[in-house]
């Protein structure tokens, strides 16, 4: 008993161990990818781009389901892109609350029939709409049929060569589309698809009408955490993988892909809990088996913030979904799991997807269980077991600490007041915010294995007015 | 990183030397070809002339760098252009056939109407969109025919066509109101809706045949939008009124 007990707290010391070795990596890689994608944006004339021809037009596609309360802001961000040539189209997926009536009234709609190629079935259109004081917005209004199905009838209206996917609660940069497009311009036949960093916040209005350099990081101690939570996603890991060419999760709050790739592959899938990181993986693992030349960028540059959970439930909410379709995208691709032929995909990314998003969970509870039963039984003293958190607390803090350092570096968006706050509570990190992130996958995992695949969504967040 | 920022700088020197820099840059491929082109394009004074030559490059990405970039300037190079809408590299008439869509005259006219039978769908695009601005009516009973070709792009393209002429294009798009091909029809009833000619009808004589007519290759939802439309139209005309 006190054999296995040893061997199962040390093993599960050796995957912490492995885990954040791999993160200390991904954390240096990321950093020289940012310094090399500064330099790259400072060297872009953004001034003269703004207003050439030579850009190219971008159909920005956006699903709505009962987003009464922030369609109208999310709409006004869109059409305020800084970018020579775009479209906005808005898919209203059935709402049950006053979306469209919302949307009507703000912008003017007048129905108006299209005629468009159905690549992609879906749910049926009730109608479609456009606005005369905005030429470049069409909104469609469709039975409901969830996000990715709704995302596949506005790729049936869109008419540009890139599409742009975003979320109804994101609200964005005016230059989100020009600093992510300079990348996809620059190399169209090899740049499949762009994403850029997005980062959260409990009211992404204000914070995005807040000056650069005066941001304040919004929404109290769990704002802070999930805001620590997105930096480190971006500039710790997806720059990283970006950089070595897996780029695996384009996230649905700003993703960019070439459409015809998205024709190819046929479109987002209604199969999955969630389509994004899904339909990441499936673009890998057509081009890899097909041996073509490709590439997923991820960008540092802060594009938009989109809205956090302001309590703790809608937050386990939001979580138990993500750790979800992560367990169904990385199961569903088992295929390319230390598959050569898939290249870094399958040799580094989708092995460290497997270990660190799928097994993390399992693993997280076999270490809290086996330390705690070590402790009572006395093979491990509290104090060793006191050491071993605070020694994690300490690598998560320094882990933390660079990724606030690397987006500091690439855009001075916040206070140093704030900046210092980060800095203070990331340690507490540990303690504060990963039980209930451990809690939330736990949750998410048990749900996948009883084959739950519904969106759960969470209620807005209230505004001040 | 270091040919964007030389580029960058030329751009913003801007001067004759920085002219022909840029340019050997293009011919000689180095540096992102967009971001060169965006730079010629808003130096000043503009490259003008000295971008004839590309158009006689041995290399086809130049004669297609060449070609666009001379739009901004309408008395130069008409005739090479349209020599360029028979290159052997579709790109280049492509790109040919889109600079002389914002010119005039009749040689041109005849060179774009030439290409609306192009081998390649993107010619025929670009030749739909360009024929409709420069030989505007006239060339309505050849682009509609586009709005049956085999590749989506080419349909939408002759309807953008269409739709610019306006009130100009109703005879050719009453005309195939009952043609075989189902996105013909429905195509041309929804040109005839965007520039407003429906709901004319719709306001002035609801219950005129040739209305109709629209509605049937337009299917009830398109009636249903026209209904909708003119009933608004109504009220507000009614809340004037008041």
């Amino acid at each position: 008993m006190t054999i296995a007990l040893t061997a199962v707290v040390l093993a599960c010391f050796a995957y912490l161990l492995l885990v954040n070795l791999v993160a200390a990596a991904f954390l240096v890689i990321g950093a020289f990818e940012n310094a090399v994608r500064k330099h790259d944006a400072e060297s872009n004339d953004f001034a003269t781009l703004e207003s050439s021809r030579f850009t190219i037009p971008v159909s920005v596609i956006v699903a709505a389901y009962d987003e009464a309360m922030v369609i109208e802001s999310t709409i006004e961000s869109l059409l305020a892109f800084d970018y020579p040539e775009f479209e906005v189209v808005l898919v209203n997926d059935g709402s049950s609350d006053e979306t469209l009536e919302r949307i009507r009234e703000a912008f003017g709609l007048v129905p108006y029939e299209m005629f468009v190629r159905h690549i992609f079935t879906t749910q049926p259109v009730r109608g479609i709409y456009r606005s005369p004081q905005h030429p470049n917005l069409v909104v469609v209004d469709k039975e409901n049929g969830g996000k990715a199905d709704s995302w596949n009838a506005a790729l049936n209206v869109a008419r540009y060569r890139y599409v742009c996917g975003v979320d109804a609660d994101t609200v964005f940069d005016p230059k989100a589309l020009l600093v992510a497009m300079r990348v996809a311009t620059n190399d169209p036949a090899r740049i499949v698809g762009v994403t850029s960093q997005i980062t959260t916040a409990r009211d992404p209005a204000h914070v995005l009408a807040t000056p650069v350099g005066s941001r304040r990081v919004d929404g109290g101690l769990l704002g802070l955490y999930q805001h620590l939570d997105f930096i480190r996603a971006f500039l710790n890991n997806r720059l990283a993988w970006s950089r070595l060419g897996f780029m695996l999760c384009s996230p649905g709050g700003f993703q960019i892909w070439r459409r015809d790739v998205l024709e190819e592959v046929g479109g987002y899938s209604t199969s999955f809990t969630c389509e994004d990181i899904e339909l990441t993986f499936r673009i890998h693992e057509r081009f890899r088996r097909a041996g073509r030349d490709y590439e997923i960028r991820c960008l540092p540059d802060s594009v938009g913030v989109t809205e956090g959970p302001d309590d703790v439930a809608k937050l386990v909410s939001q979580r138990e979904r993500w750790q979800r379709v992560i367990n169904e995208t990385v199961i569903h691709y088992r295929r390319m799991w230390f598959n050569p032929r898939y290249g870094s995909v399958g040799m580094v990314g989708a092995p460290f997807y497997l270990l660190t998003e799928v097994l993390s969970p399992a693993i997280e509870l076999l270490a809290l269980a086996s330390l705690a039963a070590s402790v009572f039984l006395g093979i491990f003293d509290l104090e060793v077991f006191l050491v071993v958190v605070a020694a994690m607390a300490f690598v998560n803090a320094a882990l933390t600490a660079g990724a606030i350092l690397l987006d500091d570096v690439q855009s001075r968006l916040y206070r140093v007041r704030d900046l210092m706050r980060l800095l203070f509570w990331a340690p507490f990190d540990m303690l504060l915010y990963r039980p209930i992130i451990a809690w939330a996958r736990f949750k998410g995992s048990w749900r996948f294995l009883r084959g739950d695949k519904a969106w759960h969504k969470f209620e807005r967040n209230a505004r001040a007015a | 990183m270091i040919a964007a920022a030389a580029i960058r700088t030329l751009g913003d020197i801007g001067d004759e030397w920085a002219i022909d820099l840029l340019l050997d840059a293009l011919r000689r491929g180095r540096g992102q070809h967009s971001r060169i082109a965006a730079e010629l394009e808003r130096i000043a004074p503009a490259p003008g002339a000295k971008l004839l030559p590309l158009l006689r490059d041995w290399n086809p990405g130049v004669r297609f760098w060449g070609a666009t970039l001379l739009r901004p300037y309408p008395e130069l190079g008409e005739a090479t252009l349209i020599e360029l809408t028979w290159d052997s590299d579709p790109n280049v008439r492509a790109a040919a056939v889109e600079t002389l869509g914002t010119r005039s005259g009749t040689a041109v006219g005849a060179a774009l109407t030439a290409r609306l039978d192009d081998s390649e769908w993107f010619v025929r695009v670009h030749a739909a969109r360009a024929a409709g601005h420069v030989v505007g009516a006239a060339a309505a009973p050849t682009i509609i025919r586009l709005l049956a070709d085999e590749r989506w792009w080419v349909r939408t393209a002759a309807k953008d066509a269409l739709r610019g002429m306006g009130a100009d294009a109703v005879p050719s798009l009453l005309s195939i109101l009952a043609h075989d091909d189902a996105f013909a029809r429905n195509g041309a009833a929804e040109v005839l809706q965007d520039i407003g000619f429906v709901d004319f009808l719709a306001l002035d004589n609801p219950r005129s045949p040739l209305l109709e007519r629209i509605y049937e290759a337009g299917g009830e939802r398109y009636r249903l939008a026209a209904e909708e439309r003119a009933a608004e139209a109504v009220l507000d005309e009614d809340v004037r009124a008041a």
